[in-house]
C-alpha cells in the first residue's frame, strides 16, 4: 500500500470518517493519484495538496435566482462510479462528495443567464463537489460559476453535462483564488444531435489549477466550443486539458487558449481532438498561444490530433513566445510610452478569448475588470476606447 | 482473356510494390541462436575487440535485463521473443576482409547491382554521374566493402567500418562512442550497444569539407537475424560533410529486429546533413512479416554555429519507432528535421523528433508530411523544449497529415516546453484527405487514378525532397508512388 502516490492523504480522510462511498474509496485506495509519471499528467505535481493537513468540509453555494438551479439530491450522488478505470480525481469526488449543484432545464426553455457562486465553508478544507447540468431538447442557458478559494484548501469538482438535441449551453467557469490554493475542475460533457456547449473557462491565482474539459460530440449538427484565459504569475501553476471526441459524423469543435505567464509561473496546455473511424466531415480547429512576460516563466503546450477518419479538417497552432518587436515599435511610433504599450498589447491578446465565447454583457464587463487589475492596468485605457 | 491479362497486371504490380525482396544465397555464419552475456563475448570476439569494448557492451546488456519495454508509443507492437533470433550473421567469404574491390565475392556484388548500389569505383568514376558517391556496405551484420577510402584519406577524412575504426583509431572511437546516445538512453539503445555488430564511422577534422558525398547501404539478408548498426559521425571545427544512408530487405514472411543507434557530433561551425532511404520490407498487404525498425538517431550539435541537418524518407519497415533529435548546445548552432513518413497496408510508424534548445540564439526547423493509407496507422511525435540558458531560441514546425481511404489513422502528438520568455516557438499542424477538386483536375488532364495521387502527394511532400541529395531524390520521388501503390479504388 505505501507505493501508492497519496496513500497517507487517502489514510487522513478514512480517518476523519468522511468517506461515503465505499466502493469508490476502495478503487482509489487501489490505484493511488496519478503521479508525473503518468502522461496525462507529466507537468503537474500533486505532492503538495497531497501532502497538506486538509479537512473534507462542505461546499458553500450562492445562488441568486432560477428554481432550475438547486443543490443536487441524495438518490443523484449514490451511484457514481467507483470504476478504478475512472479518473482518480473523479473517484475521490465520488467517494467524498455529497453536495454539488443540480441545474435541469425542461424543453425548450430559454433561461436568462444564471450566476453562481462557489467556496469552501472553512479554511484548510478539502471540497469535494459532484454537479449535474441538464438540459432538455430545445432548452437554452448560460450559466456563470465563479469558483473561490481561499488559502491552502482544495476544490475538487465534477461536472456531468447532458445536453439534448438542439439544447445550447453556454457556460462561464471563473476559477480564483486568494491564496496559493488548489482547484481541480473536471467537466464530462455529452451532445446529442445539434446540441451546443460553448464554454469560457478564466483561471487566475492559486497554487495550482487543473481545469479538465472532456466533451463527447455524439452526434450530426453538434458543436462544442471551449475557450481558455489562463492568468500567472509568482509561482502559480496551471494546468488546462481538453479532449474533444468527434463521435459522429458532420460535427464540428473550436478551441482557443491564451495563456500569460509571468514571473515565475508555470501554465500548460493539453489539447486533444480526437476523430473515430466512422466520423467523416469533421471540422476541429484549435489554436494556443501563450505570451511569457517573464525569463523565469514556463510554458509548456501539447496539442494532440488523432485522426481515424479521412474526411476531415483539423488544424492546431501554437505558439510560445514574447511581445511581438514590431507592435511595440508600431504603438512606440504612435507616442504611446513602452509599459503602456505593452500593457496594451497583453489585453488584447487576452481579450481573444472572452471573444470567442457570445458572452451577456456583464459578464463580459466583470471578466474585463478582472483582466485589467490583474494586469495592473491603470483606467487610463478607457481614453483609448479600447 | 481480358480477366487473365488483368491477372497478369495484377500479379507484375505486385512484384514492383516491393522490388527489394530477393534472397542472396550465399554461404553464411552466425552466432548460436539466442541473446546472453555469451552472445555478447562472441560478438565482441569476432571482431577482436579490446576489453574496455566487450566492459561497455556488457554492461550494457546488463541494464537492458533490468529495463521494461517502452509501451508509450501508438504502436501495437507483438513480443519480441528475444531469444529467437540471430544477433550475428556474416557471409563467409567476408570472414578476411578484402583489400579491393575486385577481391569481393561476386555473389554480393550482384546483390548489390540488383539493388542499384554500385561498389566499382572505376565505373562510377567513368560513368556519367557528375558526383561520385563513397559508400560502406553492411550485408546482416558485417560490413563487407567500402569504396573510395583512399581518396577520402587523401583529403584526411576517415570513412570505414566502425569495427575496423576500433583497431585503427581506437581513441576516437572510445571518445565519441556512446557519447550522444549513452547506454541508458532507452530500450533499443541498450539492446543494440550490447549487441551492435557494425555500421560507419566517419571523421571530418577541422577545416575539411569533405570532397564526396558518403554513403552507408545496410541490406538484412539472413533469416530469422536482427541488424543493430551503430553509426558515428564526428565533424571537427569548421568541417562539412553529407551522409546518405538506404536500406532494403528480403520479403519474408517473419518479423525481422532492426535496432540501430546514430550518433552524430559536429564541433564549431560544422556542419552534417544526413539523409536516409528508409525501405525495408514493410510486409505484405495482411501485415505478414516485414521489418521492426526501432531506431535511436541523435546529434549533439556542441560547437557554435554548428548545424545538423536530419531529412528522412520512411516508406518501408512494417513498425517503425524513430526519433532524429539534435541537442543544440553551442550557441546559435542549428538543427533540421525534414522527414516523409508513409505508410499503407498495416503499417505502423511513431516518428518524429526532438530539438532541445540549450545555447543561446539556437534555431531549430521541423517539416514533416506524413501519409497514411490503407488500414496503417501513424503518429508524429515531437519535443521542441528550451531550458532556461537557451536565449533567444527559436523553432518552427509544421507537421501536415494527408489520408488516404477511411480505415487508416493519422495522430499528431507535439510536446512544447519553452523554460524562458525569449524563446519563440511556432507549431502549426494540419490534418487532411487529398482533395476531390485536386483528383478531379488530374483526371481531366488524361491521368489515371495512381497517378494523379502519386502527383498530388509528391507535391504534398515537395517541401522535404528537395532536402535531399540529388541522387536519392529521384529515387524517393519513385519510392513515394510505388509505396502507394493499391492504395486507391
Amino acid at each position: 500500500m505505501t507505493d501508492v502516490f497519496g496513500a497517507d492523504f487517502l489514510d487522513r480522510i478514512d480517518g476523519a470518517g468522511a468517506v461515503q462511498n465505499a466502493a469508490a474509496f476502495a478503487s482509489l485506495r487501489e490505484r493511488g493519484f496519478p503521479n508525473r509519471r503518468v502522461e496525462a499528467w507529466r507537468y503537474t505535481d500533486l505532492t503538495g495538496p497531497l501532502g497538506r493537513a486538509l479537512a473534507p468540509a462542505g461546499l458553500r453555494i450562492n445562488q441568486e435566482q432560477s428554481g432550475l438551479f438547486g443543490p443536487i439530491p441524495a438518490a443523484e450522488v449514490s451511484h457514481r462510479s467507483a470504476d478504478p478505470d475512472t479518473d482518480a480525481l473523479s473517484l475521490l469526488n465520488a467517494s467524498l462528495a455529497g453536495e454539488g449543484f443540480l441545474f435541469d432545464v425542461p424543453e425548450k426553455v430559454r433561461l436568462k443567464p444564471v450566476f453562481a457562486r462557489f467556496g469552501p465553508m472553512a479554511e484548510n478544507a478539502l471540497v469535494n463537489a459532484n454537479n449535474q447540468i441538464r438540459l432538455a431538447p430545445g432548452a437554452q442557458a448560460t450559466l456563470i460559476e465563479r469558483w473561490g478559494n481561499t488559502d491552502d484548501s482544495w476544490l475538487n469538482s465534477d461536472t456531468n453535462i447532458e445536453l439534448a438535441e438542439g439544447a445550447h449551453l453556454t457556460r462561464v467557469i471563473l476559477v480564483e483564488d486568494g491564496g496559493a490554493g488548489t482547484q481541480t475542475h473536471r467537466t464530462a460533457a455529452r451532445l446529442a444531435e445539434s446540441a451546443r456547449y460553448d464554454c469560457l473557462v478564466v483561471t487566475i491565482g492559486g497554487g495550482l489549477h487543473r481545469i479538465e474539459q472532456h466533451v463527447d460530440i455524439n452526434a450530426a449538427g453538434a458543436h462544442a466550443g471551449l475557450a481558455a484565459l489562463v492568468l500567472k504569475t509568482g509561482q502559480e501553476h496551471s494546468d488546462f486539458v481538453t479532449s474533444v471526441r468527434h463521435l459522429a459524423a458532420d460535427t464540428t469543435s473550436d478551441q482557443q487558449v491564451r495563456t500569460v505567464v509571468d514571473e515565475q509561473a508555470t501554465a500548460i496546455f493539453q489539447g486533444g481532438i480526437h476523430v473515430a473511424q466512422d466520423s467523416q466531415r469533421i471540422e476541429g480547429d484549435q489554436l494556443s498561444r501563450a505570451l511569457m512576460l517573464s525569463d523565469r516563466a514556463q510554458a509548456f503546450t501539447k496539442p494532440e490530433l488523432e485522426i481515424f477518419a479521412d474526411d476531415v479538417k483539423c488544424s492546431h497552432g501554437a505558439t510560445v513566445g514574447d511581445l511581438s518587436d514590431e507592435a511595440l515599435f508600431y504603438l512606440r511610433t504612435r507616442g504611446i510610452e513602452e509599459s503602456r504599450a505593452r500593457a496594451l498589447l497583453v489585453l488584447a491578446f487576452a481579450r481573444e478569448p472572452l471573444a470567442a465565447v457570445d458572452l451577456p454583457d456583464a459578464v463580459e464587463a466583470m471578466l474585463d475588470e478582472k483582466l485589467k487589475a490583474w494586469l495592473g492596468v491603470p483606467g487610463a485605457f478607457e481614453e483609448l476606447a479600447l | 482473356m481480358v480477366a487473365e491479362v488483368e491477372t497478369i497486371q495484377q500479379v507484375s504490380a505486385l512484384a514492383e510494390k516491393y522490388k527489394y525482396g530477393f534472397v542472396t544465397d550465399i554461404e553464411s555464419e552466425s552466432a548460436p541462436k539466442g541473446l546472453s552475456e555469451d552472445t555478447v563475448r562472441f560478438i565482441s570476439a569476432k571482431k577482436g575487440e579490446p576489453e574496455w569494448l566487450l566492459e561497455w557492451r556488457l554492461k550494457a546488456y546488463r541494464y537492458w535485463l533490468e529495463m521494461p519495454t517502452p509501451d508509450w508509443a501508438k504502436l501495437k507492437i507483438p513480443p519480441i521473443d528475444y531469444q529467437d533470433a540471430y544477433y550475428y550473421s556474416a557471409p563467409k567469404s567476408a570472414e578476411f576482409r578484402p583489400e579491393t574491390i575486385d577481391d569481393v565475392d561476386p555473389a554480393l556484388i550482384e546483390t548489390y547491382n540488383k539493388l542499384g548500389i554500385p561498389l566499382h569505383e572505376q565505373e562510377m568514376l567513368a560513368g556519367v554521374q557528375q558526383r561520385s558517391v563513397a559508400v560502406d556496405v553492411v550485408f546482416d551484420s558485417v560490413s563487407v566493402a567500402t569504396t573510395f577510402r583512399d581518396k577520402l584519406a587523401e583529403a584526411g577524412v576517415i570513412f570505414m567500418p566502425i569495427s575496423e575504426a576500433v583497431q585503427e583509431h581506437p581513441a576516437l572511437v572510445r571518445r565519441y562512442l556512446g557519447s550522444v546516445v549513452p547506454h541508458t538512453d532507452n530500450y533499443f539503445a541498450a539492446l543494440n550497444s550490447a549487441v551492435f555488430t557494425d555500421g560507419s564511422f566517419v571523421f571530418v577534422p577541422k577545416g575539411v569539407t569533405c570532397p564526396m558525398e558518403l554513403s552507408t547501404y545496410f541490406r538484412i539478408n539472413a533469416e530469422n537475424t536482427g541488424q543493430f548498426e551503430r553509426t558515428l559521425v564526428v565533424v571537427e571545427d569548421q568541417g562539412y560533410v553529407s551522409y546518405l544512408e538506404g536500406c532494403t530487405a528480403p520479403q519474408r514472411d517473419e518479423n525481422q529486429l532492426h535496432a540501430a543507434v546514430v550518433e552524430l557530433v559536429a564541433l564549431e561551425e560544422a556542419e552534417i546533413k544526413y539523409s536516409t532511404v528508409q525501405n525495408w520490407y514493410p510486409g505484405d498487404e495482411h501485415g505478414r512479416g516485414g521489418i521492426y525498425n526501432f531506431v535511436t538517431k541523435r546529434a549533439k550539435c556542441q560547437g557554435a554555429r554548428s548545424k545538423v541537418s536530419w531529412t528522412q524518407v520512411e516508406t518501408g519497415s512494417a513498425i517503425t519507432w524513430k526519433y532524429p533529435s539534435c541537442m543544440l548546445i553551442g550557441e546559435e548552432s542549428q538543427g533540421e528535421f525534414y522527414s516523409v513518413a508513409i505508410t499503407n497496408n498495416l503499417q505502423q510508424a511513431d516518428t518524429g523528433t526532438k530539438m532541445v534548445h540549450v545555447g543561446k540564439n539556437s534555431r531549430s526547423r521541423i517539416i514533416s508530411k506524413g501519409i497514411s493509407a490503407g488500414r496503417s496507422n501513424q503518429t508524429y511525435r515531437g519535443l521542441v523544449k528550451s531550458t532556461r540558458t537557451a536565449k533567444g531560441a527559436r523553432n518552427f514546425t509544421q507537421c501536415d497529415s494527408l489520408l488516404i481511404g477511411d480505415r487508416c489513422g493519422a495522430h499528431t502528438v507535439p510536446y512544447i516546453e519553452a523554460g524562458n520568455a525569449t524563446s519563440m516557438f511556432e507549431h502549426e499542424a494540419t490534418t487532411s484527405k487529398v482533395s476531390e477538386d485536386q483528383l478531379f483536375y488530374c483526371r481531366q488532364r488524361g491521368m489515371d487514378e495512381e497517378e494523379a495521387l502519386a502527383l498530388i502527394v509528391n507535391g504534398f511532400v515537395k517541401d522535404v525532397l528537395q532536402e535531399l541529395p540529388m541522387e536519392f531524390a529521384v529515387e524517393a520521388q519513385k519510392l513515394v508512388a510505388i509505396s502507394l501503390e493499391g492504395s486507391v479504388g
